[in-house]
């Protein structure tokens, strides 16, 4: 039956054709549309988590109200509140820091943690000015967490311990206040003193926001600019999977009024779109495979009736009906192996192409995943099996005796 | 030897009665026509006893099998090995060249390789060597039913049905066809049940089975064929 299959499709060359360029069409828009979205997703994700680790810890703000002043006032006066008080308690800085670290290194599904200390700053050099962000790290721990060390594009991180008020500064940054390496520009705090720093070293992570507003020092420095020695503002911390940081975060934030925030609770609106993408995604490849299963069926079933006769004297020549019936979902079945083997190569060929296309500041991401692949094959090749079942059917239940009989 | 013994046949489409109980008993090596007028139950009989269609009432037994009562694979595999089929129209598969096309009941239980050296002496027997790889549109109405009766001859069948297999050729096409069907008979022994609406065709069978409305109206012997050929 195969032989007979495949020269029932070489004999319609154009229609077997357009279904092979259907096919491979749908299983290659599969592959590359999955690929380049999986890609961003993946990148996306990276440059969240190499920025913020997969967990942050930080201290809670609070809204004040009657319950939470509660206890505040001395024990047994009844307080009346003219207006009920409101406003925000913030405590800018981590007060359980030590114990964090400390419990940390018992759980099992932390790879490492480390500390930051975080503010906003002013910095200057000459008449130049703007608020950046000013963050205190720890450069040995740091690059266990994150890969903000990654994106040091001149000089390293360590450089950061080798001396007091050295700072890494984003490319663009550095631009702005016209300064360059070695240079020395001026923080200052939010109580008005001004603290010299060098730069020892550039960042560049092709973010924009980052290159143009972030500065890097070790967490003695910050401290020392922010006058507040010992504290930090926050502990990031590295799991060993990054997908299950959320039920990592709810475990850690047991027993204790810290906040304690997952990577992908953290930037909600990323998930939702991820989500949003993945839906448009399937929404159109389900409707192209459905249009080109819709032909196959179409063509196959156009096929069996004009077959009829041959199809008859087949089964008086000893073809049984299964056989018949495997005639036609033979059909399908090449078409759509060899269909989906055309997508597989034109999809590798289009993500090999894709990824070298410059996208501003770096090439484009392309998931390369097996799976990818195996599930744009397979979805081709179900979808044309099921396509080719009812006309297959037809075939095999077709009376011979009612053929010979309309057309002798 | 019997190769078709037929009970009280029936066979109705409706209420109308195309067989009203026919019997007829056809030995091994017979070659039997089958005559009568239009619409008198030629064909019906044929599919009848062939198996090919279903009976109302009545039995057949070919070649000792209840054609009518076997499970399908059984009935798929006699016909493949001990019936062959022709019919008015060729029924060729267009996508096959001649060869391949004879070679198809061969194909069936992957015996083609063996068969390839008889298909070969068909073509060559039937005079249609040359058409060997053509497809069934490049050849003419005659060629074709000679690979028609080539493909039902492949398995060296124990009956050959044929229904007005020379109805749509020309005289000499039909005399080569009804040639063939004598030497088969003749050489293999193979039992020919021949449907013709030509007198002249049925006079080359060893026996005439008249019908005429779904009854034998007479069922003769052909003394000139030499009845005793069976
Ligand atoms: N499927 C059917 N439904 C109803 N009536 C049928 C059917 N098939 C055959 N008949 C009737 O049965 C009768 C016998 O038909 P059959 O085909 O056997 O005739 P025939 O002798 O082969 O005729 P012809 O020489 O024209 O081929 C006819 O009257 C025909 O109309
Ligand atoms: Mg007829």
């Amino acid at each position: 039956m195969f032989e007979l299959a495949i020269k029932y499709i070489l004999s319609r060359k154009v229609q077997s054709l357009l279904m092979l360029i259907g096919v491979a069409l749908g299983c290659g828009g599969y592959i590359i549309f999955t690929s380049v979205q999986l890609g961003f997703q993946t990148f996306m994700k990276e440059r969240l988590i190499e920025n913020n680790g997969h967990i942050t810890i930080e201290s809670r703000e609070e809204d004040i109200t009657r319950e939470s002043m509660e206890g505040v006032f001395f024990k047994g006066s009844t307080v009346y509140w003219i207006s009920g008080p409101s406003g925000r308690r913030s405590n800018e800085y981590l007060q359980s820091a030590w114990h964090w670290q400390k419990r940390l290194a018992d759980i099992p599904f932390v790879v490492a943690s480390t500390k930051r200390i975080e503010a906003q700053v002013t910095c200057a050099r000459g008449a130049f000015y703007r608020s950046v962000t000013l963050r205190g790290v720890d450069p040995f721990y740091e690059p266990k967490v994150t890969n903000i060390a990654e994106d040091i594009v001149v000089g390293n991180m360590n450089m950061l311990n080798s001396g007091n008020n050295l700072v890494i500064v984003g490319v663009e940054l550095l631009n702005f206040l016209g300064g360059k390496l070695n240079d020395t520009i001026t923080v200052v705090n939010s109580n008005g003193n001004v603290y010299p720093v060098k730069v020892v070293g550039i960042y560049s992570s092709g973010d924009r926001r980052n290159d143009r507003t972030l500065i890097l020092a070790s967490n003695t420095t910050v401290q020392n600019i922010l006058e507040s020695p010992g504290r930090i503002t926050k502990i990031v911390v590295k799991t060993v999977d990054a997908d299950r940081a959320s039920t990592f975060a709810r475990e850690l934030s047991q027993g204790t009024y810290d906040k304690v925030e997952s990577w992908d609770e953290a930037n909600i609106n990323f998930l939702s779109m991820t989500q949003q993408q993945s839906f448009i995604r399937n929404i159109t490849i389900f409707t192209f495979i459905l249009v080109v299963s819709f032909g196959i069926y179409n063509v196959l079933n156009m096929l069996v009736h004009q077959k009829q006769r041959e199809i008859a004297i087949l089964r008086s020549i000893g073809y049984t009906r299964n056989d018949t019936v495997v005639l036609f979902l033979l059909q399908g079945a090449i078409l759509s192996v060899v269909g989906g083997i055309i997508g597989i190569l034109i999809g590798y060929g289009a993500c090999s192409y894709i990824e070298t296309i410059k996208m501003p500041g770096r090439p484009m991401r392309v998931a390369w995943d097996v799976f990818i692949y195996l599930w744009g094959f397979m979805l081709v090749v179900i979808s044309a099996l099921f396509a080719s079942f009812l006309p297959a059917k037809t075939a095999g239940s077709l009376s011979p005796i009612e053929i010979i009989r309309r057309t002798e | 030897m019997v190769a078709i013994e037929a009970g009280n046949v029936v066979k109705a489409f409706g209420d109308f009665i195309a067989l009203k109980s026919i019997s007829l008993t056809i030995a091994k090596g017979e070659f039997v026509a089958i005559t009568g007028k239009s619409g008198s139950g030629k064909s019906t009989l044929f599919y009848s006893l062939s198996g090919l269609d279903s009976i109302d009432s009545g039995t057949v037994m070919m070649l000792g099998y209840a054609i009518h009562s076997l499970p399908e694979d059984e009935v798929h595999r006699i016909r493949n090995t001990k019936m062959g089929f022709v019919f008015q129209f060729h029924y060729l598969i267009s996508e096959l060249t001649t060869l391949e096309n004879i070679l198809m009941p061969a194909k069936k239980i992957k015996m083609h390789k063996e068969k390839m050296q008889y298909a070969l002496y068909l073509l060559d027997y039937f005079d249609i060597q040359h058409c060997k790889d053509k497809l069934p549109s490049q050849m003419s109405g005659g060629e074709r039913q000679r690979v028609a009766v080539a493909r039902a001859l492949i398995m060296n069948p124990d009956i050959i049905f044929a229904d007005e297999p020379t109805g749509n050729l020309d005289s000499i096409n039909s005399e080569a066809v009804m040639r063939i069907f004598k030497e088969v008979n003749k050489q293999n022994g193979t039992t020919v049940i021949l449907i013709t609406h030509d007198d002249e065709y049925a006079h080359m069978a060893g026996r005439q089975i008249h019908l005429k409305d779904g009854q034998i109206e007479y069922d003769v012997y052909n003394k000139a064929v030499s009845k005793k050929s069976y």
